[in-house]
């Protein structure tokens, strides 16, 4: 929910799907393509890098950050080697700003 | 009954805590934009009978308590814990966009979930980074209850028996008047495996430095 609150902070006409576990976040992808996915490391079920891992082999081009509080370096290594960002909770608006502004930088770039 | 340490072991200990707690209590202060100061850790090695006489708060009956198991080489529970009637002013605090109470109360557990998870996880994994291990921790849960319960509940059914290390740090809010702590519970078995850690790492600083 803060994240929610974030995000409209950014760009208000964001399109913000939201999943409560890995199942529910499947069967979203399922309906819709997405640009960027905030995954949290601890979630009911499994871990945040197993979904991630799915999210990425639908798209390399989707932008993925995980987001956890949970900094220990082998959750950071594991993110890394999808090609996700990590940001450390809790979420700043700023870090936030970051990570779009860095994926809107290699979106241009890729186009 | 305290596993024995070396000066220098102890001192490795108290530190790896100290930076562990430090980051928590930084984590919290962002989170509720507020100063928070915290008390040197203390270390006590007591029998389960007396867990919950060393956790009571002074004044206060009902405790809340967000609490996560870990595990790895060695495994517990970490417990943060405050007086119920805190809770609600916790929660204001992370929301401060929220003015309606009704909304505050129903974001109430959501809230205590994520702000435990948040903590514990700080701390956690930055003892897992000093010390090089990984270490799995589960999903955050909430009790309410006196101290007793909270022991009970945050250690489960499969407890061993015998004595428990109690690792206890307390904060305070004092703009807001909040208090609490951070409490981390392993049995013996477990602390002597954290204790080799400790060795390994007290070992590799005297390599490098």
């Amino acid at each position: 929910m803060v994240v929610r609150t974030l995000l409209v902070g950014i760009d208000p006409d964001l399109q913000i799907l939201e999943a409560a576990d890995g199942a529910e976040a499947d069967r979203q992808l399922q309906k819709t393509g997405i640009d960027v996915a905030l995954i949290d490391f601890n979630m009911p079920g499994e871990d945040g890098l197993e979904v991630a891992a799915r999210v990425r082999s639908r798209g390399p081009d989707i932008a993925i950050a995980i987001v956890s509080a949970n900094a220990q370096r082998d959750i950071v290594n594991r993110a890394r080697a999808l090609k996700a960002a990590f940001l450390e909770k809790p979420l700043s608006a700023e870090t936030l700003a970051g990570f779009f502004a860095a994926t809107d930088l290699q979106r241009s770039r890729s186009a | 009954m305290m596993p024995a340490l070396s000066a220098l072991e102890s001192d490795a200990l108290t530190e790896l805590v100290n930076v562990a707690v430090s980051k928590a209590a930084v984590t919290l202060g962002r989170m509720i934009d507020s100063e928070v100061s915290l008390t040197v850790p203390k270390v006590t090695v007591v029998g389960r009978d007396h867990v919950a006489a060393a956790i009571a708060i002074p004044g206060t009956d009902r405790l809340v308590a967000v609490g996560e198991a870990f595990n790895g080489p060695f495994s517990g529970s970490a417990v943060l814990i405050f007086p119920v009637a805190n809770s609600l002013e916790l929660v204001r605090a992370i929301l401060p966009h929220v003015d309606d109470l009704e909304e505050i109360i129903e974001m109430e557990q959501e809230a205590l979930g994520e702000i435990g998870n948040i903590i514990l996880n700080s701390c956690l994994s930055t003892v897992a980074n000093m010390l090089d291990h990984k270490i799995n921790t589960s999903l955050p849960r909430i009790y309410y209850g006196e101290a007793v319960d909270i022991v009970s509940l945050s250690e489960g059914k499969d407890a061993e028996a015998g004595p428990v290390m109690i690792f206890h740090v307390d904060f305070v809010v004092k703009e807001r008047g909040l208090q609490g702590f951070i409490m981390i519970i392993m049995s013996v078995s477990s602390f002597l495996a954290f204790r080799d850690s400790i060795v390994k790492l007290v070992k590799s600083y005297s390599e490098t430095g």
